[in-house]
């Protein structure tokens, strides 16, 4: 196995998984010497109750929620991240958790960065000023499905994206309670991201073995579970797997270049307001049948990685890239049902095609050639074959 | 992959890998606001130039404060309080660690008393007493085995008391684990032998004992199969970078892996040996692994099983039979420590009584067992090994241990059929 | 903006659990103290324990707690379940009540527990592993096979209990545990 030349690697995250997990959140708390939380959560959670669990974790601990700040939607904004600053300023909380998907978690580590830095504004971290070190505890709760980007130092709010090892949440949760995802196109969109997310950073240039390492565990989840987890959203132990797929593959995405369906991805949902998820979905067969017809190969660790240690070895070493593409392929038609099948479906304009190409291009550093971004666009547009 | 009803995972340490990561140490303290490093590591280190390695990697961009090179073999709170004494006389602002676990964990709890004030390490004993960020530290081993960059205990002994006090906290974890083949490369045979096989058992363990988990099994995974590509190599040609490097990174993933899902009887038996007869640590390992395999196989034969992957590659796991597999790894193992016992000229030892001290004498004389088996019986990692283990199990296990022959399986006392993981 | 919208929330309180935790703590500790009389190898793991030992197991972070403690004459005297003006050398907490309720209504065993990370110990870590051992024993004693096999790791062999010893020495102890000195141990408490 090949070990780079130099390579650097960094997980902030504890993740705890399974049962009874929500009720660790107050021992959590108190190894940080945080005793009282400002929780952000998601309208949809408040509403169908799941946050009484959510409550009654707290019971005999004699901490004390500085409140729950539910405004927070499928659009992550700066002024939510101010108002839950009032609050928490109010209540005198010292710690966050976040409690949902996408949005919610960009909100509170926006607000993170707010009452720890005391700047007032993200203006000036946007524009490059590294962040402290001292953050205040963060704690993820896993709810429902993943955008992908939660349990990394990524954090994205008003369309604006910034980088940090300190934007890390420090724990995330997965609690079978708050995992299953509401509906199929849902579980089908994060298990999507998490696949691209693992595909990309095991494409990149040198992969380091602790990169392969999340990303194996990662795609073995997904093999194994995404058929079930997408056809029933509501099955707790395939939920939980793809709810860790998810957070490893988040944690393989941060350590490595974003790949270009990624990037793809994420310009068009810019442009045409629709998640990224979807487009995923639709690009990757086409990137894959790229790979394929320019002969390029798939890496051992991750064929190994979706095809588990049996059918890796009963598999000529000349065939793994072709069946790791099947196998890819496969996963992502159990999505069939959920998810959009074609670009149109989406409607992209046509000639938003360049823009994007050439803002994935000057995103990705050059790494990848606006025109090989343009092709990839324009084979999935028409929907015709390499 | 196996998804436990219950795991937590957490490994905060940043990695630096490579032929040129030392060169890396100034970008890095400056990254955490530092600029003043003491340098903490033992008189072996010293002796074999590896400080002098560092200065110039390092060059004139960092201005060291001090070098304290006192790390004793079993690290003892007096030393830190004394380290922490210099550190604060000298100004400085963070720590480079270099050298062996006694080193790192020296380190550690030097860290602990300058960053949170005080000068008597004993009042923060106990759990739960770090809860702040400590001061910036840096880790470099310089033996590829005992994988303390990665773990977040400090284990650091009161002799008058005769304990061992642990510091356990994420906040003891090392900011930075710098791997660089360099700092490994002059490490002698024997040495590198028993740190690799320790190492080897760290991942082994954490794959198949109680608290195993999906994170530290692919950890495992690629650690097993970095040491099992490269070790003989290694220990041929000493000087192999590459695979210094590969030898360097299992290391490091297999603490990953063991730190976060703990270990069972092999780790049981060799703290115990250890601490009753002062054998080295990876030596114990290397020789119990084999047996704490056979002693939990009929607990969890399909997982012992897949380590055959890693072990021996696609074409030996293809070939054998499932039910086969379990055997095969333990085959494989003790084939390994033959190997490894030639390739040293008898310097790995391959059962108890092989282990000689510095006087030419039998280190773990056969009289000394019960002692050893009464030991196991204190000691933490009992709990988290598939199979229950009693004083007369390990008894069972430390004789046939002692003569190097496999384990009668009838002894074994079976609880169950299946561990629930 | 109204900050009223998002009040503060007290969260409640799990009473029933803590009761039968509560209840449960309090027969084990007093078994503890009467299996140190009884068995044999109880009494062995207790020599081995320091002579200074006052330990507690407990629920985080507000109990209930039951406290233990070696006496002079080497055996093991249940001390109640109030922490204060003891000398206690060893805790043994439970992270939280639906942790120790996995533990105590048997879905989890003790080592299960040590694995899935719900014990935090503060004090000697190998007492507390040979406490663990004997808390084994105990539960051999306490409760039937079918569950003490969900319990512990290995359920004892013949050849390490025979059914004589196990149905005399469990007629001891829940004789010992629950008479007359169970009332006394309750009154000394409250008063």
């Amino acid at each position: 196995m090949h070990i780079p030349d130099y390579y650097e690697f960094f997980n902030h995250l504890k993740i705890m998984s399974g049962k009874r997990v929500l009720e660790s959140i107050p021992s959590e708390l108190a190894s940080y010497d945080a005793y009282k939380p400002l929780v952000i959560a998601d309208k949809s959670i408040t509403e169908s109750g799941l946050v009484k669990k959510f409550i009654t974790a707290f019971a005999d601990t004699g901490m004390t929620l500085g409140g729950i700040y539910d405004e927070v939607r499928d659009y992550a904004g700066i002024s939510l991240a101010l108002n839950a600053e009032v609050i928490f300023r109010e209540r005198g909380c010292d710690s966050i958790i976040a409690l949902g998907s996408g949005p919610v978690v960009d909100v509170a580590k926006a607000l993170n960065v707010l009452v720890s830095e005391n700047s007032g504004t993200l203006q000036p971290y946007m524009d490059g000023a590294p962040i402290g070190k001292h953050l205040k505890p963060l704690i993820y709760v896993y709810a429902c499905c993943s955008m992908g980007l939660e349990a990394t130092g990524y954090l994205s709010i008003d369309n604006r994206v910034m980088k940090s090892d300190f934007l890390f949440p420090d724990v995330i949760m997965i609690d079978p309670r708050l995992a299953p995802g509401c509906c199929p196109p849902c579980a089908a969109e994060s298990a999507v991201i998490a696949l691209d997310h693992a595909l990309g950073a095991g494409a990149g240039p040198e992969p380091s073995p602790m990169l392969d390492a999340y990303i194996h565990a990662a795609l073995r989840f997904l093999a194994e579970n995404m058929k079930k987890g997408v056809k029933k959203p509501g099955d707790k132990a395939a939920s939980m797997a793809l709810a860790n797929a998810s957070a490893m593959a988040a944690v393989a995405f941060y350590n490595s270049k974003p790949g270009m369906v990624h990037l793809l991805a994420v310009e068009l949902a810019r442009i045409t307001g629709t998640s990224a998820g979807r487009f995923m979905r639709v690009l990757l067969p086409y990137r894959m049948a790229y790979m394929l017809s320019k002969k390029m190969k798939i890496r051992d660790e991750l064929y190994l990685a979706l095809a588990g240690f049996d059918a890796y070895s009963s598999t000529p070493e000349g065939e793994r890239t072709r069946k790791g593409i099947e196998a890819v392929l496969d996963l992502l038609n159990t999505t069939k049902k959920a998810l959009p099948q074609t670009m149109k479906e989406l409607n992209v304009p046509r000639h938003q095609l360049k823009n994007a190409a050439e803002a994935a291009s000057a995103a990705s550093g050059k790494f990848f050639t606006a025109a090989d971004c343009l092709s990839l666009l324009e084979h999935a547009w028409e929907g015709k074959a390499y | 992959m196996l998804l436990p009803s219950f795991y937590d995972f957490c490994c905060r340490v940043k990695t630096i890998s490579g032929n040129k990561a030392l060169e890396k140490i100034p970008v890095l303290l400056a990254g955490m606001n530092a600029k003043k490093p003491m340098i903490v590591t033992d008189k072996g280190v010293v002796a074999v130039g590896l400080i002098d390695v560092i200065k110039k990697a390092i060059g004139t961009k960092l201005k060291i404060g001090a070098i304290f090179d006192g790390a004793p073999i079993d690290s003892d709170y007096k030393v830190v309080n004394a380290a922490a004494k210099i550190y604060r006389q000298k100004g400085c602002d963070s720590i480079i660690a270099i050298g062996g676990g006694s080193a790192m964990d020296t380190a550690k709890g030097i860290n602990i008393l300058v960053s949170l004030g005080g000068d008597n390490l004993l009042d923060y004993e106990g759990a739960g007493a770090v809860k702040k960020k400590l001061n910036p530290l840096i880790a470099i081993p310089t033996t590829s085995g005992t994988g303390s960059e990665m773990t977040l205990v400090a284990v650091i002994a009161d002799p008058e008391r005769k304990v061992k006090m642990t510091f356990v906290s994420y906040f003891v974890l090392p900011d930075i684990a710098l791997l660089d083949p360099r700092m490994t490369k002059t490490l002698p045979p024997a040495l590198t032998t028993s740190t690799a096989m320790d190492a080897m058992t760290h991942a082994i363990e954490a794959y198949f004992c109680k608290e195993k988990n999906p994170v530290s099994d692919s950890h495992s995974l690629y650690a097993i199969k970095m040491i099992s590509d490269n070790l003989l190599n290694v220990v041929k040609n000493p000087g192999d970078l590459k695979g210094r490097l590969a030898l360097a990174n299992a290391s490091a993933m297999a603490g990953i892996a063991f730190s976060n899902s703990m270990v069972g009887l092999v780790h049981n038996m060799g703290h115990s040996t250890g601490a009753v007869c002062h054998v080295p640590h990876g030596v114990c390992m290397s020789i119990f692994l084999p047996y704490g395999l056979e002693y939990n196989l009929h607990r969890c034969a399909d997982v012992i099983g897949e380590i055959l992957f890693p072990l021996a590659g696609p074409e030996v796991y293809a070939a054998t039979r499932k039910k086969d597999r379990a055997e095969k790894v333990i085959e494989l193992i003790r084939k390994m420590n033959q190997d490894l016992y030639d390739a040293t000229g008898g310097r790995h030892p391959r059962c108890l009584k092989e282990i000689m001290n510095r006087d030419g004498k039998q280190a773990v004389p056969q009289s000394i067992l019960p002692a050893i088996a009464k030991a196991t019986m204190m000691d933490g990692a009992r709990l988290y090994n598939p199979e229950e283990i009693l004083e007369y199990d390990s008894l069972m296990v430390l004789e046939h241990a002692y003569e190097g022959i496999p384990l009668d399986r009838s002894k074994i006392k079976k609880g169950g059929k299946k561990v629930a993981y | 903006m109204n900050t009223n919208k998002y009040p503060e929330i007290k969260p409640g309180s799990k009473f029933i659990k803590k009761v039968y935790c509560f209840i449960m703590l309090l027969i084990v500790g007093r078994a503890i103290e009467a299996a140190a009389k009884t068995d044999k190898v109880v009494k062995k793991e207790v020599e081995g324990l320091p002579n200074d030992l006052c330990f507690y197991l407990g629920v985080m972070p507000s109990g209930p707690y039951m406290v233990v403690g070696k006496t002079k004459e080497g055996g093991m005297k249940y001390l109640g379940w109030n922490l204060v003006g003891k000398k206690i050398n060893l805790r043994m907490n439970i992270r939280n009540i639906e942790a120790a309720i996995q533990v105590f209504t048997f879905q989890e065993s003790t080592a299960t527990a040590f694995a899935h990370d719900r014990f935090v110990v503060e004090g000697d870590l190998p007492t507390a592993t040979a406490i663990v051992r004997i808390l084994d024993i105990v539960e051999v004693y306490l409760l039937p096979k079918i569950i003490t096999k969900l319990a512990v790791q290995r359920y004892p062999k013949w050849s390490e209990m025979s059914p004589f010893r196990k149905w005399t020495g469990r007629f001891i102890i829940y004789g010992r545990a629950l008479g007359y000195g169970l009332v006394k141990d309750i009154i000394t408490n409250i008063l």
